[in-house]
């Protein structure tokens, strides 16, 4: 178990959870302060692609591809409805391409966070910061939640589908409704499910848990962390 | 051990309804991409649809706590997408509130649901705080990736710091307006299944 775990953390270009913890925090107060050109963009633009180089280096460049065709596109159309269409359309476009390419780097980095880190490193990590224990709990669990949310979204609009209902008539009401409801009834039997499995394996003892993930800080987390640190202040330095 | 500590159980039960309300009202903001007009209308529809899972979640409420815990959480997860840096406080702050006061109810009475879940919606009025703030930086940023001045100011009509209380209000009316339809909906979908 532990050489096979120790195994893939090498194949793996792979950060301590701490450390994305860390990005996540400089990225948020990146995105809250908007530049749209000049030398600070420029520094944001190279920000916006450290996520997706370590999205790739984790093994997905499909997804750094894909992220970077949409970004040079909103940029691209961005530019193009400046100088060619005016009027409602061409605000309307242009504040859809905006908020793209303003929030995509916390956009990118929230995806590499949640889809890289294995629960119980982010509950070891959590363990070594002292945070109380049942907010780490609800948070793990949150995380976890998000994929089997979207998965199971997905069966309910099959379900819909097969049985011809699209959009719900045409009603705004409906269209919740009918995906709410259904969503929320799998929520509730997954987290039964969920406590269960959970009490059996012990959670919620009051005795303290061990965890078979070795985290811990390695060379490329300070090389990551002082790329990162090193642009979030030259990037606050130049806009302000 | 104590009877009105948290459990395990509870705190999952916390993770999933945190989850599904983040997940709510992302969906939401996501229509604010492509409309402006659409941001301002979050006061009024992310308490509404959000009232459905809130009441399901309320009904499942039996200690302090759970209302505060995912308070913090939706205060971490807005700090992280940049709005929250301001409004983190206002955030805790409201679901503290919504906390005592459905703890005053039992979290069995009804009214004092109602009310609770009001003052907890409180929330996305937070999410409003850096945009009123940061107005001015704002629309001068729009303006200089191509907006007209006058669409951006159209745009900053409806929330400004003189509608702020507005917007306010907004949020703690829909918000039991959502609870409403929330315990209707729950009445009709979830209590025949047996669920609640």
């Amino acid at each position: 178990m532990g050489n096979g775990y120790r195994k893939s953390l090498n194949i793996r270009f792979h950060l301590d959870p701490r450390t994305k913890l860390l990005l996540l925090i400089l990225f948020s107060v990146v995105v809250m302060i908007d530049v749209t050109d000049g030398p600070a963009y420029i520094v944001r633009a190279i920000m916006t692609y450290i996520p997706v180089v370590l999205v790739c280096l984790e093994g997905k460049p499909h997804v750094g591809a894909r992220f970077t065709v949409l970004f040079i596109l909103a940029t691209w159309l961005m530019e193009i409805t400046q100088e060619n269409i005016g009027g409602i359309a061409g605000m309307l476009i242009l504040f859809l391409c905006y908020m793209i390419t303003q929030f995509a780097p916390t956009m990118i980095m929230v995806w590499y966070c949640i889809s890289t880190t294995k629960i119980s490193e982010f509950m070891a990590a959590m363990n070594r910061m002292r945070l109380p224990q049942g907010l780490a709990i609800s948070i793990a669990v949150m995380m976890r939640f998000f994929p089997t949310l979207s998965e199971e979204y997905r069966s309910i609009r099959d379900a819909m589908r097969m049985r011809g209902i699209a959009f719900g008539g045409g009603k705004v009401t409906k269209m919740i409704e009918y995906r709410l409801v259904p969503l929320l009834f799998s929520c509730i039997s997954i987290g039964d499910e969920l406590s269960a499995a959970a009490v059996t394996r012990g959670l919620g003892t009051p005795v303290k848990r061990t965890n078979v993930c070795e985290i811990g800080f390695h060379s490329k987390d300070y090389v990551v962390i002082a790329v990162t640190l090193v642009l979030s202040i030259l990037y606050i330095y130049l806009s302000v | 051990m104590n009877e009105k500590k948290l459990k395990a159980r509870d705190f999952i039960t916390i993770g999933i309804f945190t989850a599904i309300l983040w997940v709510v009202q992302m969906v939401i903001m996501y229509l604010g991409f492509l409309s402006p007009f659409v941001v301002a209308g979050y006061a009024v529809l992310i308490p509404i649809v959000t009232g459905i899972p809130m009441m399901l979640y309320y009904a499942r409420i039996e200690k302090f706590g759970m209302l505060t815990i995912t308070s913090i959480i939706v205060a971490i997860l807005l700090f992280i997408f940049g709005m929250g840096f301001l409004g983190a406080p206002v955030c805790i702050a409201a679901g503290v509130i919504a906390d005592l006061i459905a703890k005053s109810g039992k979290y069995k009475s009804w009214k004092k649901t109602v009310i609770s879940c009001g003052v907890f919606n409180l929330w996305v009025s937070a999410s409003y705080l850096p945009l009123i703030l940061t107005a001015d930086s704002y629309k001068q940023s729009l303006i200089e990736s191509g907006f007209d001045a006058s669409f951006a100011d159209t745009l900053f009509t409806l929330v400004t710091p003189a509608t702020y209380p507005i917007i306010i209000l907004l949020c703690f009316v829909c918000g039991i307006i959502g609870a409403f339809i929330g315990k209707a909906v729950v009445r009709k979908n979830f209590e025949k299944a047996g669920i609640v």
